[in-house]
């Protein structure tokens, strides 16, 4: 998987600005990634160093219209914590 | 922050504002805070996104007219103090250059007083006041006009009409060139109420009265003069058929003790010592005014300014509503007064403009007069002349002081003082060649 195939595009709320206060940084990634890929995409993409990747996965939401029911998509994030001084200027979309 | 003033025509000041960049940016903040509740940006609780975020989502467009609109209300009334600018309309504000890190400039234009730089006037106040001495005559005819006022009026029955007297009259009004039976009277009253030789009525139509006996017709010809106001009726001939239902005639009491005890004083030598002094006070205002006339007409001469077009409409404005107060008290109203004299409210406002500009000339020379003086007015003197207005409010002075200066009328009230100043400096002070 190419790094930018990993890393679907940041994700921008007012947790995830405060959480860059402490220099971790949030995406949305690829289902399939994992930890190690994450990593590997963001140190390449960003020329940055990573010390830490948390992974979750956003549980999806049930969505109704009309009659139909459905889910939302399940989607995965990372929250990846870089080396003290690195930073990454956000968020051009990736 | 700078201030460059420019005069343009027509009273019309031109004040160009910069601020500086460190101001520029500090109300860049302060519009943030302002705006940014205003917009939901998704991710976000209102007014929670940052700055940053808060630019791309948004734009700087909004940040930037927010903050020219701050720093315009800030440096507004500075400006215009600084540049000496008294503004008298409303203001128009035209944003020059405005981004971020740059210095923000603006034009205020707005039409302000003229600033009048006086010469010296020493000699014009060269000629003393004089004030003519109260004659016996002048006196006489006031006492006379006392005791008419006390006059009682007496039913008159077997003479007929003489001057002075008081007539009830059945009065039709017909145009003369127009003799035939359809001719309906322009005017019809059964109770016309006269005073004989008070001149209220149509020139002619008084004397022609003198002499007719109670209930006698009587047919009056007489041709309305040129200058009357009444479109329909001047240099018309016309025929009046009255007739005299009542005369009661004045019965003027003598000046003696007994009248001046009815008016409350306690003898006749007192009665005459009160209304000597108010004839004199009298002629020594209208001396003093007359001087101030004098002085203003000489000034307005040697200088010359532009009168701000707001400050014209304001008395314009004023002189409507006294004439309008005055034609309530007579019974009538502006449209009546309007209706009669075939003129629109739009020819009336227009001549009323040549006195208007006088008025507000001769308001702003005497500003002018204060300024050169050093005339001011204190706060003090202020509070002194609200007093009898708090009193009758029942408030105290200084609530009263309070709920002017927030409608802002204090300032309106001082330059109201401060030309009445003038004005009495200009009565009264006398320059002579010694005392330069």
């Amino acid at each position: 998987m190419s790094p930018y195939d990993v890393l679907r595009r940041p994700i921008i709320t007012e947790a995830s600005t405060d959480a860059m206060a402490l220099n971790k940084y949030t995406f949305e990634i690829d289902p399939r990634a994992n930890k190690i890929e994450v990593r590997k995409a963001v140190e390449e993409i960003f020329k940055v160093r990573v010390v830490k990747v948390n992974t979750l996965w956003m549980p999806a939401k049930p969505k109704r219209r009309g009659t139909s029911r459905g889910y939302t998509s399940r989607r995965k994030k990372a929250i990846v914590t870089l080396a003290p001084g690195d930073s990454i200027e956000l968020f051009d979309g990736v | 922050m700078d201030v460059a003033l420019e005069r343009l025509p027509n009273a019309v000041a031109k004040v160009s504002v910069t601020v500086d960049p460190a101001d520029v940016s500090q109300a860049m903040d302060r519009a943030f805070k302002a705006v940014v509740g205003r917009y939901n940006i998704p991710g976000f609780r209102r007014g929670k996104a940052p700055r940053k975020i808060f630019e791309r989502y948004v734009g700087r467009g909004v940040l930037l007219q927010e903050a020219a609109q701050l720093l315009v209300n800030r440096h507004f009334h500075e400006a215009l103090e600084k540049a000496q600018v008294e503004a008298v309309g409303e203001p128009r504000i035209n944003i020059v250059a405005l981004e971020e890190d740059k210095p923000f400039q603006f034009d205020i234009e707005v039409e302000a007083k003229p600033p009048i730089v006086l010469e010296p006037f020493d000699d014009l106040l060269a000629e003393p006041l004089v004030v003519p001495e109260a004659t016996e005559e002048d006196i006489q005819k006031e006492l006379q006009a006392l005791a008419k006022s006390q006059a009682q009026l007496v039913p008159v029955e077997d003479e007929p009409v003489a001057m002075g007297d008081h007539v009830v009259l059945k009065l039709k009004g017909y145009l003369a060139n127009n003799e035939d039976e359809a001719n309906e009277p322009f005017v019809e009253d059964d109770d016309y109420t006269l005073e004989v030789g008070s001149g209220l009525a149509v020139e002619g139509l008084e004397t022609q009265l003198i002499g007719l006996k109670l209930g006698e017709p009587a047919t009056i010809r007489l041709t309305y003069p040129e200058n009357h106001p009444d479109v329909a009726l001047k240099g018309q001939d016309v025929r009046f058929e009255v007739t005299v239902t009542d005369i009661k005639r004045p019965d003027v009491p003598p000046l003696d003790d007994d009248l001046a005890s009815t008016l409350g004083y306690g003898s006749l030598q007192e009665l005459r010592d009160v209304v000597a002094n108010r004839v004199q006070e009298r002629l020594t205002l209208q001396a003093r005014s007359d001087r101030v006339a004098k002085i203003l007409g000489k000034l307005k001469e040697r200088v010359s300014f532009d009168l701000p077009s707001v400050l014209v409409e304001r008395a314009i404005h004023n002189q409507m509503h006294e004439l309008d107060n005055m034609l309530r008290r007579m019974g009538a109203n502006l449209e009546e007064y309007l209706e009669s004299r075939q003129i629109s409210l739009e020819q009336l406002h227009e001549e009323m403009r040549p006195q208007a500009e006088e008025r507000v000339k001769e308001e702003l020379l005497l500003e002018a007069v204060a300024r050169s003086v050093n005339l001011t007015v204190t706060d003090d003197e202020i509070r002194e002349s609200l007093k009898p207005t708090a009193e009758a409010f029942r408030q105290s002075v200084d609530e009263w002081y309070e709920a002017l200066e927030r409608q802002g009328e204090i300032e309106i009230l001082r330059t109201g003082m401060l030309i009445s100043k003038a004005s009495d400096y200009l009565a009264t002070t006398v320059r002579t060649d010694d005392a330069r």
